[in-house]
Parts: structure tokens; C-alpha cells; sequence
């Protein structure tokens, strides 16, 4: 008999307690009534009658449990005695997978993953199915079972080794429980030929660094018959600093009063692990080549476990597309290097037309004013068309959005009407009851009548469509509640216009509050009030400043898409502007040209660190694609961190079978889950605890009764 | 010393007892478990081998034309309506004084009865018995002292004033023999059969002195040993504090070292008190409380017979 965990053995040494036990006779505390002491004298409990066992039978039933459960936990199996010839019946499926994240770019890492997984492949039995993965944030098969087979037996493990060491080690995250999942899956495919999945093997050869993703292990099955292996590598020195894109400020001062003249400083935090035997950093701006500073740099002193975010000013303002940031002074020098995009101030030009005066806060122009959004990247010009001035000429380069109140005369009409057909998109609110022709106009209609309505007291938005992109971002409960802004005023519109348009959002009352009506490529949304406070309290809510924000990008005049992406994550290329038809070509960082397309266009290959463009032939955009920030949490993981996420880890040390039989370990510990004998053992141990139980209550009720009754 | 009877007899199969002695037992009232033992014990009478032992008559048998009228059992008659005559043995009257102890030792057992309640149910049994056969009977019970005193009589109602007196609850702090037999001997002037009820648990010298002057005066003596099979084998098989039921007195006991020792004395004093016994012409009857009473009434009588063919043997 075999043992998986033979050392729970030694739990049978427990067996001395109950021994002990029986042996210590307690003072007892129990009187016994008696009807005359007149033949007996004092019997002091004395040393020697300790050394009589009583009970026996309980001794024993006690004892056997002890050994029993000690048994169990051992894991006994009888070793599979395979008849000869039956060994090639036994298929070995092995995954050998090989960490290629960012952090084993750390020295010595590489070679020693490589060195291992070449280990095992030699190691490989012929009847073996091996494949050979890398995986950072996802799995790349280098060579999969069928490719194993089909290859020649002397020259499988040389082929795989060899594509082993052709493959890339990029900036990507460590995908642990992805990659385990993946291989898991694979290993629980039925293979040709078979009935059953035989399970398998998998060995993991990486550093197991504290920032590997394991989350999605979590409330994962676990399948029976895969067990996997751990193969840990650990890098000299230890220790690791980093650096970290920030976020930037969406207000920026700079940008205020002063236009581009001062572009926004980079935002880097540097990160110093908890293990890092050193504290003083340099930063700065890398020359081509990311080796060295290509101007001054700033000394940065960052302790042991913290993270200081540094800020940069661009040398000579924005380099085109972007930089890089160079962390000196840190052994690691994986994470030392970030891009950064340059900072790209969005310019939209925001028409107003209106009758009215900036100054004038009774009238909606003022709130607008103050509610158009402003921030490092979006700047917005309102720039107001007075009933008597002349048609706008608008500036090609940057996107235009337009806001009517009132009823413009007819030429502005028909201009807004010719940037409907443009494709752009108009925010109409209405603020007088005379009829309106210029929205009739716009909408392509004879005639819009509009009724004035006061409500008794007030009126309410109701029914909002919170899937529309103007409301989407009050979707959450917290900010959903409109009830505090309220109408005194507002205009019921014939049903007519009601037709093809969408109801954003009604008044109380059951009137369309909010309408969007496509009229060709454009779009009117029609507010059936004003936001100025003789009309309502809209102007006055904070959600006013949000609701002009969702309708620029709606109008697709703004784009929120961020410009710092991960390595190894698929990248939308966007930007306003950019021609969704036509094939985008992305240049990476090495110069490698490549070609995207599909709406929106997606780059999937960004393994590589540094700063992308894109263009679509008219436009050019940046982004840059970093280093995973959990790629620096280079200290390694909890060591039971895998079993505690329900992965059943074969450990070398602790597996006799694993030293034992020729079939390795996993054999055995598949044939202790075939036999499963602990579960008999533990069915022994509580039929004897019962029996125990019950003679140790007959014992403990019977009354000191004589043992030889007179008969 | 005696051998103690066993409740049943391992080698012969043995004599049925008609009643159960664990449902007599646990019959609450007194008067009525001396009742059945002595209808059991009358029922069986006629079937019995030993035709006519008894206290002082021989035997109940039915009058047949001839016999003497004066000893048709009128009582008898009064009841069943069938003439039954009486013979005795001796014509005097006979009187029975039933001494019971009644100390705080008589209140043990490990049977589910106590050896006091075995000892009353003995004791109201005989009384019974022998009321019915017209002989007076009375009752001296005690502990550490002298508790209760019914002189022998045979009137109505005196057996119930006796099953009351027997149906007390053990008292005192000792088992103290010496002044009830030395207050019987100041009392009981007229030669008389007393039958002394106990567990006999106590120093046997002073004993052995009283009942010498007892019997010197013509009282005949029969000592009934009543014992809890617990005191017979001390059986007992954990180590506890065993504690006097009369005296309080708590000593740390292991039974496996102290069974030995407990039993050798507590043969030495069997065997002493049936020496006294012998020595004075008692009779010595060693019950346990397993054992049916009527077994009890059996021996008793045969006993009695036995002794009076000796003496009749000496007699002659």
C-alpha cells in the first residue's frame, strides 16, 4: 500500500492519548452510598494502580478510530498493477505551460523557464501527449497535441524547445487563471479514438509574481482528473521599481486662458515593491532607444512599498504622438520605460442661435455658457449667431454642434438644415409658443404647431429612457433621481413630429419631454422646454453640465476613448474623425506595419510596449501601449494562494507517489481519486466511534452494581 | 456458616415462585404485599411435600366426622364456608414477638428495593401469618434505640397497628441491637418465639451476650439476616467514595483492591454469627433480598419442623 501524504501518518502517534487517558484514574468525585463500612478500610487511590488500564475494550475501539482517521488523511492506495502490454493503454496528456509576461524579462528568468519546460520535454515518455503554450495576459500555443504526435519521437522535444525559444517575451500581464482555465479545458476534451477525457497534467513554469491575475479561478470546477504542477523560478536580485502611467486631472489650469501654450505635464507614478532594497530613482524623459535621459533628469526618492506620482513637462512641447519615461537606478528594467501620448486638446465649436446676450442670466445663452464642458482635452468654443447676423462659416478642421433656441429666421434655418444633411447634430429647445417655422424647416415639415403649458403647479420628468446615450450616464440608482428639477413651463408638441422620432423623456403630464428625430444623417434633439429658470430648474441642476457633456458625444463631436492601453489587451482605434470604412493601418512600435479593419477597428497583436499610430490615410492618431502596472509586483505570490483557489497543485515534496511508481506521480494520485480509499477508512472510523459511543453511554449509565449478584 | 440461599438454583431447576418477588415489591402498600405473599404462600401449602410444618400447628386439613369440634377452624368456616381443623403441636397459645430493624443500613439496596422494605414485607408476612392462624403477634422495631413497641396480641386490628409500625421509614444513626433485645428481655416476661429481622451489620459480642440472656429465660430465637446481594459479593467495580448509610462516613474505596479484604471479614462474621447461633440454639436464616419471600417462609418453616423433630427426637 501506497501513501499520497504519508506524513499524516504520524497522527497515529495520537494513539497515546487515549493510552493515557485510560491509564490516569481520576480522584473520582462519585460517592456510593453503602449500608455499613464496618468490613472496609481507607483505600487512598495509590501510584501503582495507575499503571492499570481499564476499559480495554474502549481503549481499543478509541485507539483503532485514531489510526483510522491518521489512515485516511494519509491517502492510501494500492499501487495500479498494469499487466504488461497495458502500459500503452495509459495516455499522458501533458500542458507545459511557459510564463512569458513582463516580469520574466527579469535577468536569468527567461533562460531558466526555458531550461525547465526543455527538462520536461525530454522527459516525456513516448506514449505522451505534450503541448507547449506561452501565456501573459493570453495564451499562445506553440505546439498543441496533434503536433506532438504527428512529429517524429526523437525530435518532438527539440521542435518544441526550439519554437519555445523563438517566441516573444512582451509587456503583457500574467494571465494565470486564464491560461490555467485554457489548459484545463483542453485537457478535459475527449481525444480521438477514446471514450473518456484521461485527464492530464499541467506544468506551470513561472515566477508566480504577486501581480498574476488569479482571480478568475474563482468559482471555477475545478475538472477531477487534471492535476497541476508548479514550477516556480525566482530572479536575482529581488526587488522591483516601476513606472505607471497616472491618470491625468480632467481640469487643467493650463489650458484655461492659455490655450495650447503650455501643454499638461506627464503624470507618472513610480512604485517601489515592499522587497526593493533600494529607495533613490531618477526619472526623465528617454532619448530614442530607451537606454538613456535625453535631457535633465529628476532624482526621485520612492521607499520600500510606496508610490510617489511624479509629474514631467514635455521638452520642447509635444513630441508627435507621445514620449517615453525612463526609471534609472532599479535592476529590473522591464517596467522602467512607459509611453505616454501627447496631450491632444480637442477644439469643438459650439453655435448658438439665439437672440440674446452672454450677459443676460435670465436667458438660456448664459447657462450654456457656464455649462459647456471644459477640460484638458475638450475644449469648446460657443460662439452665438444673433437672428441678424449672417450664416456662420464654420472652420472644416474641428467637429461643430449647434444649439437653437427661439425661432432663427429662415436662412439660418435652412444652414442648420444643410448640416442636418451633413451629418451633424442639433440641440433644440423651445422657448416661445409662436409657431415654429424654422424647426418645421428643419424637420422637412409644412407646419409645427406648439401649445404652451402651465402646469397648476409644476411638472416633472418622467419615463426616461436611460438606454438613450443622453441619459445612459444617470442610469445608476444613485443618480437617477430628476424629481428635484422641475417645469413651470413647457410646450406640447402635435403629434406629427412623433413620428420616427424616439421619446427620450416625458413630463409627468404624459408630453414628450425630450425627442430625437433623425432627419437624414443628422439628428435634432428636441428639448420641449427651456433650461433657463424662468422656464425650469434644469439649468440650475448639476445634472445640466452632464446632460450637455452626453449630447457632445453623442453628437459624436467628442471621444472619450482613452489613449493608454495594456500590453496584450485588443486596442478600438478611434478617434473623431476617423474613417470607419477605410482600412487603418497601425505602425508599431518596432516599425511593423499592419493592416485593421471591421467597425470599429480593432488591433488585437499590441504585445509590444511603446507608442502605436494609426491612420486611416486623411487622419493620424496615437496610442500608447504599456506594461501591465501588475507586472511590478514582482515579490512572489502567497505559496497556498492556487490550492486556495480550489486548483489541486501537485507539489514535488510532498508526493511519495510522486517519487515512487514509473507512471510519476500523477499516476498515482490518479489511482488514490480512482480508489478513493480514504472514504471507506472514514466510514470504518465512525462505525467504530459509534460503536464507542455506545458502549462508553452503557458503561457511564450503568448504576455500581455488583458484578457477582448473589444467585 | 450457613450458606445464604440463592434465588434460584443453578444445578436443580427450582421451586416456582408464585410470585414475582420484583411485582411484590414494587407494590407500594405493605399490608397488601404481606397478603399475597401469604395466599400465595397458603395456596401452595396443600401441594407442598412438607405436610404440616408450621409454627405450632402441623397442618390445615379438612374436618372429616370424628374430629374434635374444638379445633374446627371457625374462622376458617366464617370465610370459605368449609369446615378446616387445626392441628398443633402444642396446645399453648402461642406468642411472637417480630424485632425489626429499622436503621438508616436497612435503607440500601441495589435490587430496586431496600433490605428495610424486603425486611417489613418479611416481617408483615409473618405477622400476617400467624395472625391468621390465631397466634398473638407483636412488634418491636428500632435503630440506635427502641422506635416502636405493639405487645403480642391476637385481637382485630392489632395486624394493621403492626404493618403501620413496619411501614415506617428507616431512622436513626446506628444499628444498635443491644438495647432492643436488652428492652425485650425487660418487657417480654412470658416465654415467647422472637424472630429478630436485620442485617446483623454490627460488632457481634455484645450480641452474643444479650442473646444468651434471652434465651436463658426461655424465649426461643430466629435470626433473619436480610442482605443486599451488594453486601453479599460487593460486586461494586468503580472506585468511588463509599459512604455509611448510617453514620455518614465516607471512605475512598477501590472494589478491585478492597473485595478481598471486604470479603474475607464479611465471611468471618457470617461464620461468627452462625456460631452464636448454633451455639444458643437460634435459629440463623441468611436471606437475600432476591429471594422470594415466600422461599424465605419456606425455609423458615422447614426449619422449624426440622427443629422440632430434633426435639422431639430428644424428647424421647
Amino acid at each position: 500500500m501506497n501513501f499520497l501524504a504519508p506524513l499524516f501518518l504520524l497522527g497515529a502517534l495520537a494513539i497515546a492519548a487515549p493510552v493515557i487517558f485510560h491509564l490516569i484514574r481520576r480522584t473520582t468525585r462519585e460517592k456510593t452510598r453503602f449500608s455499613s463500612l464496618l468490613f472496609l478500610k481507607p483505600d487512598p487511590p495509590r501510584p501503582s494502580s495507575r499503571s492499570r488500564v481499564e476499559n480495554w475494550l474502549l481503549l481499543l475501539l478509541r485507539a483503532a478510530a485514531l489510526a483510522l482517521l491518521a489512515l485516511a488523511f494519509a491517502r492510501p492506495f494500492f499501487p495500479a498493477t498494469l499487466p504488461v502490454g497495458a502500459a500503452s493503454d495509459t495516455l499522458r496528456r501533458v500542458v507545459i505551460l511557459v510564463d512569458s509576461s513582463a516580469s520574466m524579462q527579469r535577468p536569468g528568468l527567461t533562460e531558466a523557464a526555458r531550461a525547465k519546460a526543455g527538462e520536461w520535454l525530454r522527459n516525456a515518455a513516448p506514449g505522451d501527449q505534450v503541448a507547449v503554450w506561452t501565456f501573459d495576459s493570453a495564451v499562445h500555443p506553440l505546439m498543441d497535441f496533434g503536433q506532438w504526435t504527428e512529429l517524429p519521437g526523437g525530435v518532438r522535444a527539440e521542435t518544441a524547445a526550439a519554437r519555445l525559444a523563438d517566441s516573444v517575451i512582451a509587456g503583457g500581464g500574467t494571465g494565470l487563471a486564464n491560461a490555467l482555465t485554457t489548459a484545463a479545458g483542453v485537457l478535459t476534451e475527449i481525444p480521438p479514438g477514446r471514450a473518456a477525457a484521461p485527464g492530464g497534467e499541467i506544468i506551470v513554469i513561472s515566477d508566480f509574481q504577486e501581480g498574476s491575475r488569479t482571480e478568475g479561478l474563482q468559482g471555477w470546477e475545478w475538472p477531477r482528473d487534471v492535476r497541476v504542477k508548479l514550477v516556480s523560478l525566482t530572479s536575482d536580485p529581488v526587488g522591483n521599481a516601476g513606472l505607471q502611467i497616472a491618470p491625468e486631472s480632467l481640469i487643467s489650469p493650463a489650458v484655461e486662458g492659455s490655450g495650447n501654450a503650455v501643454p499638461p505635464p506627464a503624470r507618472v507614478r513610480v512604485w517601489n515593491s515592499p522587497d526593493s532594497p533600494v529607495q533613490d530613482f531618477q526619472v526623465g524623459w528617454a532619448a530614442p532607444g530607451g537606454i538613456d535621459f535625453a535631457g535633465k533628469s529628476m532624482d526621485v526618492t520612492v521607499p520600500a512599498g510606496q508610490s510617489r506620482v511624479v509629474e514631467l513637462a514635455w521638452p520642447n512641447g509635444p513630441a508627435a504622438g507621445g514620449g517615453a519615461i525612463l526609471l534609472k537606478g532599479d535592476a529590473a528594467v522591464f517596467d522602467n520605460l512607459v509611453t505616454v501620448t501627447a496631450p491632444v486638446v480637442q477644439e469643438v465649436d459650439a453655435w448658438y442661435f439665439g437672440d440674446e446676450a452672454l450677459t443676460d442670466s435670465r436667458r438660456p445663452l448664459y447657462f450654456l455658457q457656464q455649462a459647456l464642458p471644459q477640460s484638458r482635452r475638450l475644449k469648446v468654443n460657443l460662439l452665438p449667431v444673433p437672428p441678424t447676423a449672417a450664416v456662420p462659416v464654420l472652420t472644416p478642421s474641428r467637429p461643430a454642434v449647434f444649439f437653437v433656441t427661439g425661432n432663427p429666421p429662415a436662412p439660418q434655418a435652412e444652414f442648420l438644415k444643410s448640416q442636418l444633411a451633413a451629418g451633424r447634430s442639433i440641440l433644440y429647445s423651445l422657448t416661445t409658443p409662436a409657431p415654429a417655422p424654422a424647426l418645421a424647416t428643419l424637420l422637412g415639415r409644412e407646419k409645427v404647431d406648439i401649445g404652451e403649458v402651465k402646469p397648476a403647479s409644476y411638472a416633472m420628468f418622467s419615463d426616461i429612457d436611460f438606454r438613450h446615450p443622453l441619459f445612459a450616464p444617470f442610469a445608476d440608482p444613485l443618480y437617477s433621481d430628476f424629481t428635484k428639477i422641475r417645469f413651470w413651463r413647457y410646450f406640447k408638441l402635435t403629434p406629427a413630429l412623433l413620428d420616427g422620432a424616439r421619446t427620450v423623456a416625458k413630463f409627468d403630464s404624459g408630453d414628450p419631454a425630450v425627442l430625437d428625430i433623425p432627419v437624414g444623417p443628422g439628428r435634432v434633439m428636441l428639448w420641449a422646454a427651456g433650461w433657463q429658470p424662468t422656464d425650469s430648474q434644469l439649468a440650475l441642476s448639476s445634472k445640466f453640465v452632464l446632460l450637455l457633456s452626453s449630447f457632445l458625444e453623442w453628437s459624436g463631436t467628442t471621444l472619450t476613448s482613452p489613449s493608454q492601453f495594456l500590453a496584450g489587451r485588443p486596442v478600438p482605434l478611434a478617434m473623431p474623425g476617423l474613417n470607419a470604412k477605410a482600412e487603418v493601418r497601425v505602425t508599431a512600435p518596432d516599425g511593423s506595419v499592419g493592416a485593421v479593419s471591421g467597425t470599429p477597428p480593432l488591433l488585437q497583436a499590441t504585445q509590444r510596449t511603446g507608442l502605436y499610430s494609426f491612420t486611416d490615410g486623411s487622419i493620424t492618431g496615437y496610442f500608447a501601449v504599456n506594461p501591465d502596472p501588475a507586472e511590478s509586483r514582482t515579490q512572489p505570490m502567497a505559496a497556498d494562494e492556487l490550492e486556495r483557489l480550489g486548483v489541486p497543485v501537485w507539489r514535488e515534496k510532498s508526493s511519495a507517489a510522486d517519487r515512487g511508481d514509473g507512471a510519476g506521480g500523477l499516476a498515482g494520485v490518479q489511482t488514490e481519486s480512482r480508489q478513493k480509499l480514504w472514504r471507506w477508512i472514514i466510514v470504518a472510523a465512525l462505525a467504530v466511534l459509534l460503536i464507542e459511543t455506545l458502549l462508553a453511554g452503557l458503561s457511564a449509565r450503568r448504576v455500581p452494581t455488583p458484578g457477582g449478584t448473589v444467585s | 456458616m450457613p450458606p445464604i440461599p440463592p434465588s434460584d438454583n443453578a444445578t436443580a431447576p427450582p421451586p416456582a415462585s408464585r410470585i414475582d418477588t420484583a411485582a411484590l415489591m414494587s407494590i407500594r402498600s405493605l399490608e397488601l404485599r404481606a397478603r399475597a405473599v401469604v395466599e400465595g404462600y397458603r395456596a401452595g401449602l396443600h401441594r407442598s411435600p412438607w405436610h404440616g410444618f408450621s409454627v405450632e400447628f402441623t397442618e390445615y386439613r379438612q374436618y372429616t366426622p370424628g374430629d374434635d369440634l374444638r379445633h374446627l377452624d371457625w374462622r376458617v368456616y366464617g370465610r370459605s364456608d368449609r369446615y378446616y381443623i387445626r392441628k398443633f403441636e402444642d396446645e399453648t397459645n402461642l406468642r411472637c414477638h417480630l424485632i425489626v430493624d429499622q436503621s438508616h443500613s436497612m435503607d440500601f439496596g441495589t435490587v430496586g428495593w431496600t433490605k428495610a422494605a424486603y425486611a417489613a414485607t418479611l416481617a408483615a408476612t409473618l405477622a400476617r401469618f400467624l395472625h391468621l392462624q390465631g397466634d398473638a403477634v407483636g412488634l418491636l422495631s428500632f435503630d440506635d434505640q427502641l422506635r416502636d413497641y405493639l405487645p403480642a396480641r391476637q385481637r382485630v386490628g392489632h395486624l394493621r397497628q403492626i404493618i403501620i409500625a413496619l411501614d415506617k421509614p428507616p431512622g436513626g444513626r446506628s444499628t444498635d441491637l443491644i438495647k432492643p433485645l436488652q428492652r425485650t428481655a425487660e418487657i417480654i416476661r412470658r416465654r415467647a418465639l422472637l424472630v429478630l429481622v436485620s442485617d446483623f451489620l454490627t460488632p457481634l459480642d455484645e450480641l452474643e451476650k444479650n442473646l444468651i440472656s434471652l434465651t436463658a429465660t426461655g424465649h426461643e430465637a430466629v435470626l433473619f439476616q436480610v442482605l443486599d446481594p451488594a453486601e453479599i459479593s460487593f460486586g461494586f467495580s468503580k472506585a468511588s467514595v463509599f459512604e455509611d448509610a448510617e453514620t455518614g462516613r465516607a471512605l475512598y474505596i477501590d472494589p478491585a483492591v478492597a473485595r478481598e479484604g471486604y470479603l474475607q471479614k464479611f465471611h468471618a462474621h457470617q461464620d461468627a454469627l452462625a456460631v452464636i447461633c448454633n451455639k444458643l440454639g437460634a435459629a440463623f436464616h441468611p436471606v437475600s433480598t432476591e429471594r422470594p419471600l415466600e422461599f424465605a417462609l419456606t425455609d423458615f418453616f422447614q426449619d422449624r419442623l426440622r427443629r422440632g423433630r430434633l426435639v422431639r427426637r430428644g424428647a424421647r
